[in-house]
């Protein structure tokens, strides 16, 4: 059980850490696109730690390579900043070992990767970010620690609008995004460790919510995340993109795939075509199975295979249910079977989950990318021209997971 | 006789009649990181990995390397056969850098 801890907002955290030395938009440590630099690679290249690169308006067909530590690359407008890939290079921005980066306020779309990546990094920060038909991941972060994803948009992508691989701990937070139109909306392959996904919205994806455990990254297997008041609901989009195992978790909202000790609790959970809250276990060259997984205090509704679901090796996987409103279990009376406090009082394995037929059941395949929608425009970062710029130089501070509450219906 | 014989001498690389040695190119990382090969010996890296992977050298043979539309996820696969020595850094170019950052290797060939 976490302990209480305060929550504090980015937008006050980065007034106070202000004082720390970051620069605003007035320091001579300001590097303009297309004023000073006429391209945000060569802001970049100029920029030393501490610096701000601010980008106007405009279209930039470019991919950008960040190796310098501790800099923030802010667009004037969040719609109107946009990074363009057509198609053809490979990763919007792209931080490659250098820590303590923050990419905010701008749009990538039409990579043949992703949109906005770090990797190998030790702190990083993207906010309101909106990344669209990316190829691989929208807004990524892998083998990196000490980060957060907040306020952010990834839709179109045929693996993950956001994802986070490869670290334990993660010391992350995914907080206040919108997952829409990929193949799932957030995928964690090997990602565990103080890891809390929250107060954001999974929708028409093909699954929604997909933490999971593979052997094609380090650090198997998935383990230890907080999936804490989200929205994630209508996980059945046949016309996405998707790669295989997203047109094989398809039609599931909430789907622990071959990991373990998963907290999932208050989230709402409607409209899937297989399950509500499934935990099942993963076979790659391994074969993943789930254990002392917690899934408490849900609104689980409109499931067609069923809400709640779990296929363990055995009752004494120790994963349980318990205080959630639903309907339809697999296993029958699944609070009863497999309750989180008490003596079980149901069997473990009446009417099971057939898993085998859900996996081979036919789903429609990968559909076109450059068909996904753009989503309209998002909610800028406040103040973007004058805010004091705040590399992430310190991990972030903890969500208050037990003042997170069940979000209602939009 | 012995006059009419040709004087020279083919050297076949000591390498060249060593097995292949494997690299695996998992997400995102090639394992192992750094091998080491013979003059003549062949490298064969495997895309095992679900994400797309390239391999390109900055400093080496110039016909070195293998596209991403080539080298696919869980099945792609490359061979190349180093004739020099030296140490060769090779990256992937989506999720590495040419200076060895992120997703790269090492190849070293000895004599």
């Amino acid at each position: 059980m976490k302990t209480l801890r305060i929550l504090v907002s980015t937008a006050a955290l980065m007034g106070v850490l202000a004082s720390c030395g970051g620069s605003s938009s007035s320091d001579a440590n300001v590097k303009r696109v297309p004023q000073d630099f006429k391209t945000i690679q060569e802001a970049v290249d100029a920029a030393v730690a501490g610096d701000l690169v601010l980008v106007d308006k405009g279209t930039y067909a470019e991919a950008v390579t960040v190796e310098t530590d501790n800099i923030v690359i802010r667009g004037i407008d969040r719609n109107e900043v946009i990074l363009e890939g057509n198609y053809t290079l490979d990763n919007g921005i792209r931080i490659v070992g250098a820590k303590g980066v923050v990419v905010e306020n701008m749009t990538a779309r039409n990579y043949r990767a992703n949109g906005f990546f770090w990797t190998g990094v030790d702190g990083y920060r993207g906010s309101y970010l909106t990344a669209v038909r990316n190829g691989d991941y929208g807004i990524y972060a892998f083998d990196s620690v000490n980060g957060i994803f907040e306020h952010s948009y990834g839709g179109g992508s045929p693996d993950a609008g956001f994802y986070i691989g490869q670290c334990k701990p993660c010391n992350a937070i995914i907080n206040d995004v919108i997952a829409e139109n990929n193949g799932l909306g957030y995928s964690g392959t090997n990602a565990s460790g103080n890891l809390v996904i929250a107060n954001s919205t999974f929708r028409q994806n093909r699954a929604g919510i997909v933490p999971n455990s593979l052997d094609s990254e380090k650090l198997s297997p998935q383990e230890d995340n907080i999936i804490v008041g989200n929205l994630v609901y209508s996980n059945n989009n046949g016309l996405t993109p998707a790669i295989g195992a997203a047109k094989l978790a398809m039609g599931n909202g909430i789907l622990v795939a071959g990991g373990n000790r998963n907290q999932i609790l208050r989230n709402r959970v409607w409209d899937h075509d297989i399950t509500g809250i499934g935990i099942v276990p993963n076979s790659d060259k391994s074969l993943f199975w789930v254990e002392g997984n917690s899934v408490q205090e849900n609104d689980v509704s409109d499931s067609r295979a069923a809400d709640l679901a779990l296929t363990a090796l055995d009752a004494k996987a120790n994963n349980c249910f318990s205080k959630n409103v639903f309907v339809t279990s697999k296993p029958a009376d699944i609070e009863n079977a497999q309750p989180c406090s008490g003596t079980a009082t149901a069997p473990f394995d009446k009417d099971p989950l057939p898993l085998a037929d859900l996996i081979n059941r036919v789903k429609p395949d990968s559909g076109d990318i450059k068909k996904m929608p753009d989503p309209g425009p998002q909610t800028n970062m406040p103040n973007a021209a004058k805010a004091k710029a705040v590399p992430m130089i310190a991990p972030p501070t903890p969500l208050d997971v037990a003042s997170v509450t069940l979000p209602a219906k939009p | 006789m012995l006059s009419a014989c040709s004087s020279s001498v083919t050297q076949i690389p000591r390498g060249a009649s060593l097995p292949s040695v494997a690299v695996e190119s998992v997400d995102n990382s090639f394992e192992p990181q750094t091998v080491s090969v013979a003059v003549g010996q062949s490298v064969t890296w495997t895309n095992t990995g679900r994400n797309r992977h390239d391999i390109h050298m900055k400093k080496g043979p110039t016909d070195f390397g293998v596209d991403q539309d080539s080298f696919v996820p869980l099945t792609g696969t490359y061979t190349y056969s180093f004739s020099k020595p030296g140490s060769f850094v090779y990256y992937c170019s989506i999720h590495g850098t040419a200076k060895g950052k992120g997703m790269a290797g090492t190849i070293v060939v000895s004599k």
